[in-house]
C-alpha cells in the first residue's frame, strides 16, 4: 500500500507500507522520521488528517485525537494506523528525512 | 481545609489488561481489586490505602479524575461550600462509587481536570505486611522498585487560574513557579503535604494530563528502572536518566500502553510549612530549559506539546 505524507510548505513524500504495518513502522523503514511521542495511540503527536484512503487499527488509538472533537473520522494516528488502501494524509507536524550519513548508509544496507 | 495528600490518579486506558501488565510488570504496583465496571485498582509497596492508580476502560487516554485525601470528614462540607462559592460545580459522590473509598466531593479545576476529595480509604496494608515486617522494601516483586505515587502534572492554558484556585480555596502552597517577562505563570508546582510538589500545572491545552510520578528510594533505583524500561522496550523520553533543575530530582519519563506519561523519580526536597508561608522559588522563562532539564538545558518539543 502506498502512503503519501503532506505538510504545508514542504514537498510530499511517499513510501510503501506492508499489510498490517503501521504508517510509523513503514515510515521508519523508508527513512522518514515522524513526529511522535508516546507511540501508543494516546498522545496525538502523530495525528494527521486523512485526505484520501482508509486505515484500520490493529491496536487501540485514543478517540480523543481521531475526531479532534469534531465527531468526524477524518483524523488518524500514524503510530497505530495500518492502511487498507492507498493513503494520503496531511500531518499535524513536519517530519524529518534521515540524513544520509556514512553510518546510516551502512545501517540501512 | 486540610488536604493531607495526593493519593491516586484514576486513568482512562484503551486496553485495561495491557495497562495492568504495564503497571504491575513495568511500574511495579500490585493489583489490589477490580469492580463490576471493569476498573482495576493498584497500589504501590509502601502505601497502606486501597489504591494509588485506577484503570478505567475507555475509548480515550488521559486522566478521569485525581484523588486527594482530607484529614477530617467535616472538610468535605467545607470544601463543598468553598468550591461552590468560587463558582465551580461540586458533585457529592456516595461511598463505594469508587471501590474501597468513602464519600467524596468532586469538582473540576479551572483548567477542566476533575479532583475528588475524600476522607476514608479501605486499607490493604504495606506490601511487606503490618505485623513484624521486614525493614527492606519488597525487591522480589516484578517491575520498578517504586515506593509510592508521588505527584502529578496536568496541563492548562492559563496555569495561573489553577494556582489561584488551589492556593486560595484549597490551601495548597506554591513552592516553585515559572514566569514570563510580563509576570504570567507558565508553570507552577504546588504542595499540600511535606514535599515540594503534589500537583503541578504545566503549559498546554486545558483538561489534559501530562504525567504521574512514582517515587523511588534512591537514584540507584531510578537507574535500575531505566534498565528495566530498555529491557522491556517501553517507549521513553529521549532524555533519561536526567535531572530536573526544578526540584532537582533524578528522573526518567516513559509511556503506558495508552500513551499516558509516567515518571520514575527520586529526590524531591522537603517543603513543610503552613499554607502560604513557604515563599516560592521563581524561574524566569529564559531559564526554563535549565529548570526543566538541568543536564541537557533544553526542553524537547514534544515534552509539553503532547499530553493525553
Amino acid at each position: 500500500m502506498q502512503v503519501t505524507l503532506r505538510h504545508a510548505g514542504r514537498s510530499e513524500v511517499s513510501f510503501d507500507c506492508a499489510a498490517d504495518d503501521t504508517v510509523l513502522v513503514a515510515a521508519r523503514r523508508a527513512g522518514v522520521t515522524l513526529h511522535v511521542a508516546c507511540e501508543q495511540g494516546g498522545c496525538g503527536a502523530c495525528r494527521a488528517r486523512v485526505v484520501q484512503g482508509t486505515v484500520h487499527y490493529p491496536l487501540p488509538a485514543s478517540s480523543r485525537w481521531l475526531d479532534e472533537g469534531s465527531g468526524s473520522e477524518d483524523y488518524t494516528l500514524l503510530c497505530r494506523a495500518a492502511p487498507t488502501s492507498a493513503l494520503i494524509v496531511e500531518t499535524a507536524h513536519p517530519w524529518r528525512l534521515r540524513e544520509s550519513a556514512p553510518l546510516s548508509r551502512i545501517l540501512s544496507g | 481545609m486540610a488536604i493531607s495528600r495526593f493519593s491516586y490518579a484514576s486513568m482512562n486506558v484503551m486496553d485495561v489488561e495491557a495497562a495492568v501488565r504495564h503497571y504491575v510488570h513495568v511500574v511495579g504496583l500490585r493489583e489490589t481489586d477490580r469492580d463490576a465496571d471493569g476498573r482495576v485498582y493498584l497500589q504501590a509497596a509502601d502505601t497502606q490505602d486501597h489504591h494509588c492508580v485506577i484503570l478505567n476502560p475507555a475509548k480515550t487516554a488521559g486522566v478521569e479524575h485525581l484523588g486527594f485525601k482530607v484529614s477530617d470528614p467535616a472538610d468535605l462540607d467545607e470544601a463543598t461550600a468553598a468550591v461552590t462559592a468560587y463558582g465551580l460545580p461540586v458533585t457529592r459522590v456516595p461511598a463505594g462509587a469508587v471501590k474501597g473509598q468513602g464519600e467524596g466531593v468532586r469538582f473540576p479545576l479551572p483548567s477542566g481536570q476533575h479532583m475528588m476529595l475524600y476522607y476514608h480509604a479501605d486499607k490493604v496494608g504495606y506490601l511487606t505486611g503490618m505485623e513484624n515486617p521486614n525493614p527492606v522494601s519488597a525487591h522480589s516483586t516484578p517491575g520498578g522498585r517504586v515506593t509510592h505515587l508521588d505527584h502529578t502534572l496536568i496541563s492548562a492554558q492559563n496555569p495561573g487560574d489553577d494556582v489561584k484556585f488551589l492556593t486560595e480555596v484549597l490551601d495548597f502552597s506554591l513552592t516553585e513557579k515559572v514566569v514570563d517577562p510580563a509576570g504570567n505563570t507558565l508553570a507552577a508546582f504546588l504542595t499540600c503535604g511535606h514535599t515540594m510538589h503534589d500537583l503541578a500545572i504545566g503549559p498546554g491545552p486545558d483538561n489534559h494530563f501530562h504525567h504521574m510520578a512514582f517515587g523511588m528510594d534512591s537514584r540507584t533505583e531510578v537507574i535500575h528502572g531505566v534498565d528495566l524500561l530498555k529491557e522491556k522496550a517501553v517507549p521513553a523520553l529521549e532524555y533519561g536518566i536526567t535531572r530536573h533543575g526544578i526540584a532537582g530530582v533524578t528522573t526518567i519519563y516513559f509511556h503506558d500502553p495508552s500513551g499516558n506519561r509516567n515518571e520514575f523519580y527520586n529526590g524531591a526536597y522537603l517543603a513543610p510549612g503552613a499554607p502560604g508561608w513557604v515563599p516560592p522559588i521563581v524561574w524566569q522563562a529564559e531559564h526554563f530549559p535549565r529548570g526543566a532539564f538541568y543536564y541537557e538545558n533544553a526542553v524537547p518539543e514534544a515534552f509539553f506539546a503532547e499530553v493525553t
